[in-house]
């Protein structure tokens, strides 16, 4: 490759962060402008608005509410995806790859489709739309990707090491919490903050199972209906930190793990 | 109440399939307390399948194993007493040196005072007490092989196995580790069950060999037994190096084969059966044991014939000699003198094994 | 193990457990010693089949009532006459919700408009991000790749309302992008880029791009870099070795990567309310507003959706068997 292209490749690289990040910085910087009014040029800056977002009881709810909803759907997800992925991983039977193909079938199912199938089948088990129907439909929606990561990891797991655990006195049970688990903790931290990300990020699903009270998303959405405020860009701006900052934690742990192991 | 000579572990007509390969036929094996037996054969041989079988790790399709006088054919790996040392160590990663050897204490119900003092008993006795603490990856090759041994001593079987564990050592270290290795099984009076296809391996450490093939025994003996007697063309020839001659025999008596090989007149001990006069023999002859002499030796059999190649081998020279009618047959051997092209060849009938096969 | 573990007192401690508690089992030791838990494994693990059988029930049954449930329910909803059930009405099977769609144009037009999108932005998101993926895998060093790429997953993490939100400010009327172009004197009267065709496109891409990107990454990753200069070697130029050697190895990547992308296309609600305009309604605002309203539009809505399922699993499984065709045959 010579030297011309690879400064070409760099700079499209560049002019990509740029791309992603550009909307970003100017919505965080929206934030600070002094007026009422969405739009350049920012005249004179305040810290109002983000002052506000903290003073907000609403939306201090709402932010406990979508947080509670993404640690319980991950704690599901979790459970159920290693689960799957022990029993995939494990000695080949009748329909393996029928189960594994039903496994990841949420993951492709487009947003919406998704939200409506659940609407529809919440309404004939007779849940209420509300905190259950959102957690129910976004641990099954996380199923899938849990389980390709810890089916990855499982398939790096040498077969003597469980063998091991058994041949000193461990049953499968012992075995599998004191060897196996441990063995899956960078991929099941990995999963589980994706897991959390994509809930807390989630709109559709929260959208159409929600019932009175908003998730952080629908809240923005429906604030963003009656039209854009600098108030919208304070909320925003907190989720965007501390999805950013939960997200740069995992990749890093799980990488410093991944070197250990 | 079991005395020392009842067998630590009976073997009794085990077989086992995987689809249509067997891996074993019909084994039969009795192992006596303390003994340090290896299992060698070439891969596929059915060797590690009877230490996984022994293990627990999988199920004979018929016959049983006892150990220690009970049937532990169907028990699984955590019933039996019985530990492994495996081939990749398989030692924990996320724990520390000593929680993977005190991993099988703890499950016995041991009280915490006790695990800690078969630890330290472990940790000095294989000389790791500056380890404790380490990660498995922060140990050498020769140190985890010492921490599985360890770990694999502690809850303290009756039978030991042994997976290839000096496999991933580097040739020096290997050397070293396979003396240390019988002076553990020594020191413990533990009964090791070595599985390896490294006849050197095999021949250092072991008390007794068990060479296997194709799921069947070769030959089970000690290692000068299947060094020096292989009953076997496969022991032979699986085992250092050797020459084959093969010949009718002219006559035989009580174990003395006189062999005509090739025009020349030869004599070999039959350690099993006889054979006939007129039978097809093959016999066994160590390249070491030929020995060099300018004129015919005086007693034991002696062929005459000419060098045509020499290979330096270091301490010694591996020569190719021609021999026989028109020198229609190679002996090879050892040798560590210059010796001149036209050389009388002799040695011992009693090196001369014939084989059975 | 924290370091501190390695000092003085540590070292004492895990040499002679704390005092009151050496002469007791470990927590492992008591669990796996006491009686009812050994009843109970030892029934559980005493047969192979038992064992299985208890492993797999779970999740055989959360798989088919979870993931498929919703799916299969929603599918013989589309079929019905009415839904939710209403008191003293029993629901009778119909293909009228079905037929709709095929008969009335307003509908297939937005159906339409979904699919052509969709594949239209796929493509282009292809474009723009494969140069990003190849410079990424095969320019950087190994250590800063990781780097380079965390950078690039940041906004990815924030979620689709966000950064819908971000493009809105970048692109309205007062946004940046017109406040540049007043500036520089290109335009006296701001540009409504805002709920055009324009808008929608620009925020799905920069919502899906992420996407194609670790997919194609990933394939590219995988290709040794020795592949490129055996190519060179036999002197094949930057064009051919790219187009002979790299592309085809990268097929994996950009089959599932567009698979993806168009999958997460069809499915955006959000973004096409926000960033959309009248005449840019797409299938998934369609679909509901059968779920908006009062009265029996929910079975009409299922036909719908599962008419916009069928299509695009079709599709994206046709598409994924071509490239696995292609595949095979540059391998032939």
């Amino acid at each position: 490759m010579t030297r011309n292209t690879r400064i070409l490749m760099s700079i499209i690289y560049w002019a990509f962060v740029v791309y992603l990040f550009v909307p970003l910085v100017l919505m965080v910087l929206m934030g600070f402008k002094d007026s009422k009014f969405i739009g350049f040029p920012i005249k004179s800056w305040t810290l109002d608005w983000y002052i506000g977002v903290f003073r907000d009881t609403e939306v201090i709810s709402v932010f406990v509410y979508s947080t509670t909803i993404a640690v319980a759907s991950t704690a599901i997800s979790l459970t159920v995806g290693t689960w799957i992925s022990v029993l995939l991983a494990g000695r080949s039977f009748f329909g393996r790859t029928v189960i594994f193909g039903l496994t990841v079938l949420p993951a492709v199912i487009p947003g919406i489709i998704s939200a409506i199938s659940f609407r529809i089948f919440a309404r004939l088990l007779g849940i209420e739309t509300g905190m259950f129907a959102i957690i129910w439909a976004h641990a099954v929606h996380n199923v899938p990707f849990v389980a390709l990561v810890v089916m990855a990891r499982l398939a790096t797991l040498p077969a003597s090491h469980t063998e091991a655990a058994m041949d000193l006195g461990a049953d499968r049970f012992v075995s599998f919490f004191r060897i196996t688990l441990p063995y899956l903790k960078p991929a099941l931290i990995g999963a589980g903050v994706f897991c959390m990300l994509l809930s807390f990020d989630d709109f559709v699903r929260s959208f159409f199972l929600g019932g009175y009270e908003p998730t952080l998303p629908v809240l923005i959405f429906s604030k963003l209906r009656s039209g854009m405020s600098p108030e919208i860009n304070a909320i925003a701006t907190v989720v965007l930190i501390m999805t950013a900052v939960l997200g740069i934690w995992a990749e890093r742990s799980m990488r410093r793990m991944g070197k250990g192991t | 109440m079991p005395t020392t000579e009842d067998p630590i572990v009976h073997i009794d007509g085990i077989s086992k399939s995987f689809g249509k390969t067997v891996a074993l036929q019909r084994l039969d094996m009795k192992i006596r307390p303390g003994e340090f037996v290896t299992f060698l054969g070439p891969s596929g041989c059915g060797k590690s399948t009877t230490l996984r079988l022994l293990g627990g790790f999988a199920q004979p399709d018929s016959g049983r194993i006892v150990l220690g006088g009970e049937d532990v054919t169907r028990l699984p790996p955590n019933k039996r007493r019985v530990n492994m040392v495996f081939q990749d160590y398989a030692l924990f990663p996320h724990m520390t040196v000593t929680r993977n050897i005190t991993f099988g204490l703890e499950l016995k119900r041991m009280t915490r005072d006790r695990i800690a003092a078969r630890l330290d008993e472990l940790l000095s006795f294989l000389e790791l007490d500056a380890f404790r603490d380490r990660f498995p990856d922060q140990l050498s090759g020769g140190q985890r092989q010492r921490v599985a041994l360890a770990r694999a001593l502690a809850p303290d079987p009756d039978l030991l196995l042994l997976d290839e564990p000096l496999g991933a050592l580097d040739a020096r270290l290997r050397a070293q580790v396979q003396l240390e290795l019988k002076d553990i099984q020594r020191r413990t009076g533990k009964t090791f069950f070595f599985v390896t296809h490294d006849q050197d391996e095999a021949l250092t450490m072991s008390d007794r060999i068990v060479v296997m093939n194709q799921g069947r025994v070769e030959q089970d003996g000690t290692p000068e037994d299947l060094y020096l007697r292989p009953k076997s063309r496969f022991v032979a020839e699986f085992i250092g190096e050797t020459n084959l001659l093969s010949g009718p025999v002219r006559h035989a008596d009580d174990g003395r084969v006189a062999i005509d090989w090739f025009g020349m007149q030869i004599e070999g001990r039959a350690f099993e059966r006889t054979p006939r006069p007129g039978d097809m023999v093959t016999a066994a002859l160590r390249l070491e044991k030929v020995g060099f002499f300018d004129a015919r030796p005086e007693t034991g059999n002696a062929v005459q014939g000419r060098v045509v190649n020499r290979v330096f081998k270091g301490s010694r020279t591996a020569v190719d000699v021609r021999v026989g009618d028109a020198g229609a047959a190679i002996l090879k051997a050892y040798v560590d003198r210059e010796v001149p092209d036209d050389v009388w060849l002799g040695w011992d009938p009693a090196n001369l094994a014939v084989l059975q096969d | 193990m924290s370091t501190s573990s390695r000092s003085e007192t540590a070292a004492d401690t895990s040499r002679r457990p704390a005092s009151g508690r050496g002469d007791s089992p470990t927590f492992w030791g008591r669990l796996s010693n006491a009686g009812p838990y050994r009843a109970v494994t030892d029934y559980v693990f005493g047969s192979t089949r038992r064992q299985f059988v208890l492993l797999a029930a779970f999740p055989i049954f959360w798989i088919l009532f979870a993931h498929l449930g919703p799916i299969l329910q929603m599918i013989r909803v589309s079929f019905l006459d009415s839904y939710p059930p209403s008191v003293g009405h029993t629901p009778h099977f119909t293909l009228d919700n079905w037929r709709t769609f095929f008969t009335e144009v307003i509908f297939l037009r937005p159906f339409f408009r979904t699919l052509v999108f969709s594949v239209v932005l796929t493509f282009a998101t292809l474009v723009l991000v494969y140069p990003v993926a190849y410079f990424l895998s095969r320019h950087v060093k190994r250590d800063n790749q990781m780097l380079l790429l965390l950078l690039l997953l940041i906004p990815f993490w924030v979620g689709e309302i966000v950064r819908t939100y971000a493009i809105m400010i970048l692109l309205g009327n007062t946004g940046a992008v017109n406040l540049i172009l007043k500036a520089l004197g290109l335009i006296e009267q701001p540009i409504a880029f805002m709920y055009t065709n324009f808008s929608l496109s620009f925020g799905i891409v920069y919502l899906t791009s992420l996407y194609m990107l670790m997919p194609l990454y990933s394939a590219l990753e995988k290709i040794p870099q020795s592949f490129s200069e055996a190519a060179a070697d036999l002197g094949a130029g930057p064009w051919t070795r790219f187009r002979r050697v790299i592309l085809p190895l990268s097929l994996e990547g950009i089959s599932s990567g567009c698979t993806l992308v168009f999958l997460i296309s069809t499915g955006l609600y959000a973004t096409p309310i926000l960033l959309g305009g009248p005449s840019t309604t797409l299938f998934s605002e369609t679909i509901a507003g059968f779920f908006h309203v009062a009265g029996d539009e929910w079975p009409t809505g299922a036909a719908f959706s599962t008419i916009m399922l069928l299509t695009a699993l079709v599709l994206s499984g046709t598409f994924m068997k071509l490239m696995g065709a292609l595949q095979k045959g540059g391998r032939k």
